[in-house]
């Protein structure tokens, strides 16, 4: 790859500007490091990665809107977790989390309770962990 | 307090940290001499292990493995701890700043405050060096960020405690001092011997097999997965090619730099040729990338599943070649 075919694409979905080292070869065939500020194909597989999220955001927004799932579903979606993850985070069982997930459930849980999922969330208060946007 | 550290910008975290680790202790090499010491290019398709529900494609090896062969290979000593409680784990951070040395740890991405929205995924293998704390707040070298950044005291043990798959397990590395450095050319030939052991002799699924392995899969995807998801692990691929941090053109153009940086140590011109080789297959890279991402964005038009699987066969043919001739050309300087 040379210095010039170095790919400059910006995406328009991802607001803050970010760019990478690449490295790519001067006329004489030297090796010297250049930034790029992103790669097209590599743009749409990020964008796409991320529609895929928040379809599973969704889902779990309307699983909860419908009592199916519990607030506690819907932020680990919306944080990309699985349950292995939230479990970690929390230090609870994988089976405590799944149940907690539940509407029925979940909607009990006590403000204490809930501190425990604010901090696995990285919220800075319960009242973030209940509400939904 | 702050350390002087020198924090420079790198393509790929964890030959950035070890750099900047080595450049702190006297030995000033550059990114792609470290890569290539630390044996880094790398392939492997794990279909068992999955982040985000889709498989792993790396074009790294485990992380922790550049650091340890480059300093192996270079003959130097470090430290390295991993630890159960997090306010240990931050009292041996605090103890090595207060003693002046620069600590690389390993960390999870997602609750890294600072870092781009968009690259925040469940991603535990990210390198970052601590130089310093002020007003409780820790200084960080994050090697893919250009200035110096900060984190917080809960911040930092978020991050270093992160969990999910590979767990850091706050795990952190310093090199403490640089008795007993080898000469740099063993260190080259042994660094590219222990590449070539893990592209052409590992079996299976990692290494050069392992691209064939991969080209043999993407031809069953879509019978298997439907469309829809086969044209989700095609982007995940590229993802994994092309982002920071995992690099697989990138890579092989870093290797390409180090060949070229090598051939120049030992005035070697067949070294120099398998530059130029390892140039083109970082561009047929590419053109893999572009021909993907004509199927994930629905524009194939001709291009099919067959068509990006004989490309990537193509590529294994062509990295077989390359290391099969490097092999030789080591032997002969050794």
């Amino acid at each position: 790859m040379k210095i010039n075919e170095v790919p400059q694409d910006h995406s328009d979905k991802f607001k803050k500007d970010f760019s990478v080292i690449e490295f790519a070869v001067d006329d004489e065939g030297k090796y010297k490091a250049v930034k790029s500020s992103g790669f097209e194909p590599k743009n749409v597989a990020l964008e796409q990665a991320w529609e895929f999220e928040e379809e599973k955001m969704e889902k779990a927004r309307q699983l909860y809107l419908r009592k199916k799932k519990s607030f506690i579903y819907y932020h680990m979606k919306k944080n990309m977790m699985s349950i292995k993850i939230l479990s970690g985070y929390t230090g609870y069982s994988w089976y405590r989390v799944w149940r907690d997930c539940s509407f029925k459930v979940g909607s009990k849980l006590t403000d204490v309770q809930l501190e425990t999922y604010r901090y696995a969330f990285g919220y800075k208060s319960v009242d973030e962990v209940k509400k939904i946007d | 307090m702050k350390i002087e550290f020198d924090h420079r910008m790198s393509s790929h975290c964890e030959n950035g940290v070890t750099r900047n680790l080595l450049k702190h202790q006297g030995v000033d090499i550059s990114e792609a001499m470290v890569f290539g010491i630390g044996a880094g290019l790398f392939f492997a398709y794990l279909p068992f292990i999955k982040l985000h529900g889709m498989p792993v494609f790396s074009f790294r090896p485990m992380p922790g493995h550049i650091f340890n062969h480059a300093t192996k290979n270079l003959g130097i000593k470090v430290q390295s701890q991993k630890f159960r409680s997090p306010v240990k784990a931050m009292a041996k951070l605090d103890a090595n700043l207060n003693d002046g040395i620069p600590t690389g740890m390993v960390v999870g991405v997602y609750h890294l405050s600072y870092f781009p929205p968009q690259y925040r995924f469940h991603f535990n293998a990210h390198n970052i060096v601590g130089m310093g704390k002020e007003n409780n707040q820790y200084l960080i070298s994050d090697p893919i960020m250009e200035n110096v950044e900060k984190l917080s005291y809960e911040e930092l043990v978020r991050v270093r405690f992160a969990k999910g798959t590979g767990s850091p397990k706050g795990k952190m590395y310093s090199i403490q001092c640089n008795k007993g450095l080898t000469d740099i050319n063993t260190a080259i030939i042994k660094g590219i011997k222990k590449n070539v052991t893990q592209m052409l002799y590992y079996k299976g699924i990692v290494g050069i097999e392992g691209i064939e392995f991969l080209s043999k899969r993407i031809r069953k995807w879509p019978k298997k997965y439907g469309n829809k998801k086969s044209e989700r692990f095609l982007g995940q691929i590229v993802r994994m090619q092309e982002e920071i941090g995992t690099g697989g053109a990138g890579f092989r153009f870093l290797y390409a730099s180090f060949l070229q940086e090598a051939a120049q140590k030992f005035e070697n011109t067949q070294l120099d040729k398998l530059s130029t080789d390892m140039t083109t297959i970082g561009d047929m890279w590419r053109a893999f990338a572009i021909d993907a991402s004509r199927i994930y964005k629905n524009r194939s038009g001709e291009i099919g599943y067959n068509d990006v699987a004989n490309s990537l066969y193509e590529i294994g043919q062509r990295e077989k070649v390359l290391f099969t001739q490097l092999g030789k050309i080591v032997k002969s300087l050794d």
